[in-house]
Formats: C-alpha cells, structure tokens, sequence
C-alpha cells in the first residue's frame, strides 16, 4: 500500500479521478452496448421489410419477368438476389444475432415463406458470394452483410445476400475519446480544486511549525474555502492570544524584577549604616547579586526587542574589548581569521551577545578560548570554541530555553543564571543572524555565531 | 556646603538618601513631587537637583526639561529602569548625568562631586554638549559612540568612554591619574592604577595612535595623560 498517497492533496485527488474513471467506462460501455442493440434493432426490422418487399414482388411474377426484375435489383456490391441455388442445410448452429434476425424475419414474412439465414456478419466473409468489395472496409465504416434463403410460394428458392452498414468505427473512437477529454479536463480542474483546498492546509502546517520559533510573525492569509479560512483565522485567533498571554506573563515578571530594584536600593542605603565592615560586604554582595539577577531578567525579556539603533560598527574592535574583558577575568583569548572592516548592528546588543557566547566559554572551557572569523558575501561568521567538556549533541537546542542549565545545580558559583544563551539568541535573530552549537572534532563546544555582512 | 534638593516619590527611599548624603557633608532637602520642587526651587537655591524618572503627576522627564529651559541648575537623573532609551532621552532633556537604580550608594556620591565640580569649573554654560569632536573623531554623549571619520561606530567599554570624555572635556589639559581615577570611582576600589594606563592603551588603539608615539593622547611623565588636540564642542 505505498502507492497510496499520505497528502491530503493525493488522497483527494486519487478517490476522485478513480471515481470518476469508473464510472466514465461504466458509462462508456452502457452506451456503447445499448447503442450497438439498437442499431441491430433498427436494421433487422429494416432489412426484413425490404426482404418481404422483394418476396413479394418476386413471388407474384412469372420466372421471366423474375429474372429481369433481380437483374433491376440486384445492386452489386449492396444487394445481390440469385435463384439456382440449393436450400442450403444448416449444420453449425445460430448466433443470437442470428436467432433474433430470423424471429423478425419469419414475423414479417409470415408463415408462407419459410426463410432461414445463411451467414451474418462482417461484409466479404460470405464465401461463394459476391466479392468484397473494398470501399466496404475502407476505414469509414464497416459494411455488414447478411445471407438469406426464402423459399417463395412455387417453391423456388430465392438467395439473397444484402450488405448493410454497420455502426461507424470512427464514431465510436469519437466517443471514447471525448470522453477522454472529458475525463482529463476534469481531473485538471479537480487538481486545480483540490490544490486550492490543501494549500491553505500546507500555509497553516508552516505557521504553526513556524509559531515557537517566532511569535511575532506575520498572520496567516484567511483564504480558500471557508472551513479552511475559519482554521487559518482560528489560528491567528490563537497566535494574538498567546502573544498576550505571553506578553502579560513577561509584563508581570518585569514588573516584580522592576519592582525589586527599590527595595535593593533602599537596602544597600541601608546597608551602608551597618558598623560591622564584615556583615556591610557580604550584604553588599548579596544584593549585588540580586541586582544581577534582576538586571539579566530584564535583559531577556527585552532581549530581541531593543530599542537601540543599527549602527556601523568595527567589529574587530568590539571582538577585542570583549577579549579584553575576558582576559581580565582570567581567560586566554585566541584571535584568528579575517575580521569584516565593518557590521551593521546594535552595539549594546551585540556586545552583550558576544559577552555571553565568550563568558560561557571562559566559564565551562577550561579558561582557554578560541575565536575564529570569516566571512562571505552575504555572512559574517564568528567561531568561538572552547576545551571544556562540550556537550551532548541531543543538548544543544535545549540549552538555548530560558533558565536551562546542563549542570542541573542552580548554585550560582558555578556562574550563571540560565539565560546567557537565550539572551544570546534572541540578540542574534533581531540582528537578522543565528547561532548555533556544535561540538569540536578535538573535544569541546564550538558557538557559531553568524550575522548579515555589511553591504 | 553644598545644598542638594532630592525628588522622589519613595518615602522611604527619600529619608534614607536624605541621611545618607547628609552624613556625607550635604545640606539635602527632600520633596515627592514636581509641585513642591517647584515651590522648594522658588523658595531657595540649590547647587545640584536629584530627580526620580518616574513621579506621580509630571514625570521627571517633563520636570527636567521645563527646568532646563529656566536654570543651569545640574541635575542628576534617577531611573528605575536603565534602559539605554530612558538614558538617552534623559540626556537629551538636558540632564547633566544619570544613575540607573539600584545604584551604589558610593557610585551615587562621586556622580554627585564629579557634576558639582563640572558645574564649578564652567559655571552657567547650561545644557552639556553632546557631541566632542577631535581630529576626525565623534564622540557622542547620547548613544555614547565613538565614531571615525567614515562613520564606523568604534566600540568602547564604560570605562574607557568615560576615560576619553574627560580627556576631551579638558583638552590640552593635563589629568593626573587620581583625577582620571575620581571620574572612574564608584566601583569597588580596584587598584585603579594599573587600570588607568590599561585602558588608555586600549584607547590609544581604538583610536589609531602610536603607542611609542602617541600624538592624540600623550603620556606626561609623573603628571598624567592629556589629549593633545583641538575639540569642538557641538549641542
């Protein structure tokens, strides 16, 4: 059953473009058939009526006058009368078609004239007869040809050989192929039809992939038929709520953070009064560490939408004070690669950026850290790399979620508060770049940076 | 001594700066609103005005920037947020300086002597410059940039910033390193020393100067840096 399509696009289309050719054949073949029934209808009755004529005519003359008459209406190929020929004595048995021919005939001569039918069927198969003639079988439509015996009332035996023509061949292919057409025309508008609904379908598919990484993108178009364009603003419906929700979520987590920096405030004046120089430091360092924590909350909740302007900014300088800072707080720093003359950015984000990429590095990489530049057309990429541990490929996209920390330890001595890499990253997407984790062939963990070079 | 006037809605938060600058040789008084600044400004003289950002009524922004308009008074802006947009919107109404909260209380106490010797040394000039500029440099005090000639934004720690704008605020002026080190203070007590001469080594750099020659910031043996050009000042 792998032939059968998992879209939704493939399913609809396959039930009905099969549908729809079985019953176009089934259609096709009824019409074929019952047309064919009538033409035999229509053509015994005929040929029968022309026979009785005939006998009747031929019957009330004299054998001289017979002669002259079959000569009158014997119209070679068409109709050819003789009267030196036996009663043929039948040993095969009859066709329906036959069956049937005779019956009419018999009701139409009635039971003076007995008559029996020597051949049915396609013209120039009636041996001993007239030649075929070939405008028979030139293509445009195949003759028919009957071979009658009647025996007329002095007891003479008349043969007769009449060709009718049978249905037209071409008006049969005629038929089929329109019917073709008909099917194909339709098959491409129920493509066309079908695309339409499940393209909206596949819109909405992406949006809602799309929805974790970006809250605020664009809606999706309301169109196609109407349950699809219900779904698709259903769906915006649900992106403006949960951008609400996550919006008043983010409003009550800075306002507590915000509000917290009063009372830190009114505490290190507080603090100041204490005489125990002791007691006064670590206080002090406590709420410096509250303050920390409260300033990187705010980071993240505004990380990704800062209101600071893109400046043209000289990367290498940045790359070097951020080096610089790293190395006063004990780390090596390894420079290499093309550094771009120019980026456009946000300083302050940027930088922070760099600072958190660079201080994870310091802090989990064994002190040493390797920063490494290029740079194409269109990207600018910054490689910094570390020797510490790494960590597991499966890690590396859930690290970046806020508050995750590999070392499961929410003590701060091992630095951090969750959030440098999420800070990192939102920076990064508002500066149109992304980063990404991998691990390095000699061990270690490599951050890659990369961001729209200057053009 | 020196009679400072602070703003804030905080009560409590008020008494305790009150106590806090009056235990360090100020004459503080202390009001919650732009309406009773207003009659306080009326009544008497200050030499600095500490306001809060965020005040019930006119906000310190609206405050800052109607006061401006009448007085050369410094002011030093307190913000809650410290938010780069809040900073230089706060400059741009013409505060001298800004402390975001929570500040340190020491930090907070060398803003304060660093504008009231500004305020002394070039009294009445009004709303600080907001652009230094020196040979093909930009030194801009709002989004506190250092931009070349070609417009390249060229990234500085606050440190430095601070370092360089004090050397362009007095060119062709030597600054002995415990003058550099006053404008730097409000950290914890680092040996500043060492710190200093880092930092102009970093400037030197940033700023394309030959370190065994440098022409822009000059070493001057046991007496301190100066910035040896010319600076036009720019509002």
């Amino acid at each position: 059953m792998k032939l059968f399509p998992r879209s939704l696009f493939g399913q609809m289309l396959l039930a009905l473009v099969a549908g729809m050719a079985v019953s176009l054949t089934l259609t096709v073949w009824f019409l074929m058939h019952d047309r064919a029934r009538q033409f035999d209808h229509f053509m015994g009755v005929h040929v029968a009526q022309r026979v009785v004529n005939l006998v009747a005519i031929l019957d009330g003359s004299t054998p001289d006058e017979r002669n002259r008459l079959i000569r009158i209406f014997n119209t070679t190929p068409y109709r050819h009368m003789v009267l030196d020929q036996p009663w043929a004595i039948l040993n095969s048995g009859m066709s329906q078609q036959m069956q049937t021919f005779t019956s009419t005939l018999s009701q139409e001569l009635g039971p003076d004239y007995p008559v029996q039918i020597l051949f049915l069927g396609k013209a120039g198969n009636a041996t001993g007869m007239a030649p075929a003639d070939p405008r028979d079988l030139g293509g445009r439509f195949t003759a028919l040809r009957a071979v009658i015996q009647v025996r007329l009332g002095d007891g003479t035996v008349l043969t007769l050989s009449q060709s009718f023509p049978a249905p037209h061949a071409s008006e049969t292919y005629l038929i089929i192929g329109s019917l073709i057409l008909m099917g194909l025309t339709i098959a491409l508008l129920t493509g066309w039809v079908v695309r339409r609904l499940t393209l909206p379908l596949r819109a909405l598919a992406n949006a809602a992939n799309s929805l974790v990484l970006n809250l605020d993108q664009p809606p999706v178009p309301v169109t196609g038929s109407a349950e699809v364009a219900s779904a698709a603003s259903a769906f915006n419906a649900m992106q403006k709520e949960l951008k609400k929700l996550l919006e008043t979520r983010s409003q009550a987590l800075a306002g507590v953070s915000h509000d917290l920096r009063l009372p830190i405030t009114r505490l290190r004046l507080r603090a100041e009064r204490i005489p125990d120089p002791e007691l006064k430091a670590e206080i002090a360092v406590d709420l410096d560490e509250m303050d920390a924590m409260i300033a990187t909350t705010l980071d993240f909740l505004r990380a990704g939408r800062s209101s600071e302007k893109q400046v043209k900014l000289n990367l290498a300088g940045l790359l070097e004070l951020v080096s610089t800072e790293m190395e006063e707080a004990g780390a090596t720093v390894k420079m290499s690669g093309a550094i771009p003359a120019r980026i456009l950015t946000r300083p302050i984000a940027l930088r922070r950026c760099l600072t958190n990429l660079m201080d994870n590095a310091r802090r989990y990489g064994g002190g040493q850290i390797d920063v490494d530049v290029s740079s194409t057309a269109s990207t600018v990429e910054i490689r910094i790399g570390d020797h510490g541990p790494g960590i597991p490929t499966a890690e590396t996209d859930r690290v970046f979620e806020p508050y995750v920390r590999l070392d499961t330890s929410r003590s701060r001595d091992t630095g951090g508060t969750g959030l440098g890499l999420s800070i990192a990253r939102a920076i990064a997407r508002q500066e149109g770049g992304e980063i990404r984790l991998e691990s390095r062939p000699g061990g270690g963990l490599l951050a890659i940076l990369s961001l729209p070079a200057y053009s | 001594m020196k009679r400072l006037l602070v703003v804030d809605d905080d009560k409590a938060l008020r008494k305790l700066l009150g106590d806090y600058l009056g235990e360090n040789g100020y004459e503080v008084v202390l009001v919650g609103d732009g309406e009773a600044m207003r009659q306080e400004l009326a009544r008497t003289a200050f030499d600095l005005i500490i306001l809060d950002l965020m005040l019930p009524g006119e906000d310190g922004l609206t405050l800052c920037r109607d006061m401006r308009a009448r007085s050369s008074v410094p002011i030093l802006m307190l913000t809650a947020r410290g938010d780069e947009l809040d900073r230089i919107i706060g400059l741009e109404m013409g505060a001298d300086d800004y402390l975001a909260k929570p500040f340190n209380p020491r930090e907070l106490l060398a803003r304060i002597r660093n504008i009231l010797r500004r305020s002394q040394e070039s009294p009445g000039t009004g709303a600080a410059p907001r652009q230094l500029i020196f040979a093909g440099w930009t030194l801009d005090l709002s989004a506190r940039h250092l931009i070349d000639a070609d417009g390249i934004v060229n990234p500085l720690s606050n440190g430095e910033f601070k370092l360089l704008q004090v050397l362009a605020e007095h060119p062709r002026t030597i600054l002995s390193r415990d003058q550099l080190m006053d404008v730097l203070s409000g950290r914890e007590a680092l040996p500043y020393d060492r710190t200093i001469d880092v930092m102009i080594s970093r400037l030197r750099r940033c700023l394309r100067d030959d370190a065994r020659d440098p022409l822009l910031i000059r070493t001057i043996r046991n007496e301190g840096y100066m910035l040896s050009t010319q600076v036009e000042q720019r509002a």
